[in-house]
């Protein structure tokens, strides 16, 4: 999974390149760059998929969970993701909705693997739900910064966050109503218990 | 009019500043994260989290 770490890096390193060459007025290569940042997103999209998938075979899960449930947690994030990109790159000359759908697609690729690696909880449903929620606050910046600019919430972040409370919204039904996704789980494609 | 084309200015140079920082804070998230399971694997002890710490096979 060093594809996986790698191509990950590199989209965070895109995402602060991209915010500094604006800082720097640098519309034109920020604009050159964001055509490779698309592709790269793309790229991201069966990357997340085989990550999930081939996790399985690792049995690289929680204590609490089973390798075939615990593809949820990944699986959740590829479609909301996919969304976020998608419509950033359709309203890339938005500047507004663009800058917003673009720092919520980092947001939901960063809040659960990052925060939910942080020693905060202990290693139970409860632990990783309460992490999955932290996760979903880093909106509130975003939130404020739209109240105080335009005196509401952005609907680009309101998408973000709806698509961020989805990644979160559906592995945690699947754990506290106890769902049979193991069962659909073991049917993927690339799945090798 | 000079202060209405200030304001403009100081609101993109703050809209600059807040996205730059969020971003630099999401790659701070990812180091704190993904650092003791990948980018300083052997340095830095693995932490106790809700998901394991990667493992290769």
């Amino acid at each position: 999974m060093i594809l996986h770490g790698a191509v990950f890096t590199l989209w965070m390193a895109v995402i602060v390149t991209q915010t500094q060459l604006i800082a720097a007025r640098k519309h034109e290569v920020h604009m050159r760059l964001g055509k490779l940042a698309f592709l790269l997103a793309i790229l991201m999209i069966p990357v997340m998929y085989l990550t999930a998938v081939w996790q399985v075979a690792r049995a690289n899960q929680p204590p609490f969970t089973d390798p075939l449930t615990w593809t949820i947690v990944p699986l959740a994030v590829i479609i909301p993701f996919a969304i976020l990109i998608w419509n950033g790159w359709n309203k890339r000359r938005d500047v507004q909705t663009h800058k917003r759908l673009m720092l919520s697609a980092a947001i939901v690729s960063v809040m659960g693997p990052a925060i939910a690696r942080l020693p905060l909880a202990p290693p139970t449903v409860v632990g990783f739900t309460i992490l999955l929620l932290l996760g979903l606050m880093l909106f509130v910046p975003l939130i404020l910064w739209d109240r105080k600019t335009i005196g509401a919430v952005h609907p680009a972040t309101k998408l973000g966050f709806s698509m961020a409370a989805l990644t979160i919204a559906v592995p945690l039904a699947v754990y506290w109503l106890n769902l049979p996704w193991a069962k659909i789980a073991g049917h993927l494609p690339g799945v090798s218990a | 009019m000079a202060t209405v084309v200030a304001s403009g200015a100081d609101r993109k140079s703050s809209e600059r500043k807040f996205y730059s920082r969020m971003a630099l804070f999401l790659v701070f998230l990812v180091l704190l994260g993904f650092g003791p399971s990948f980018y300083l694997k052997g340095v830095v002890p693995p932490t106790p989290g809700p998901i394991p710490v990667f493992r290769q096979q």
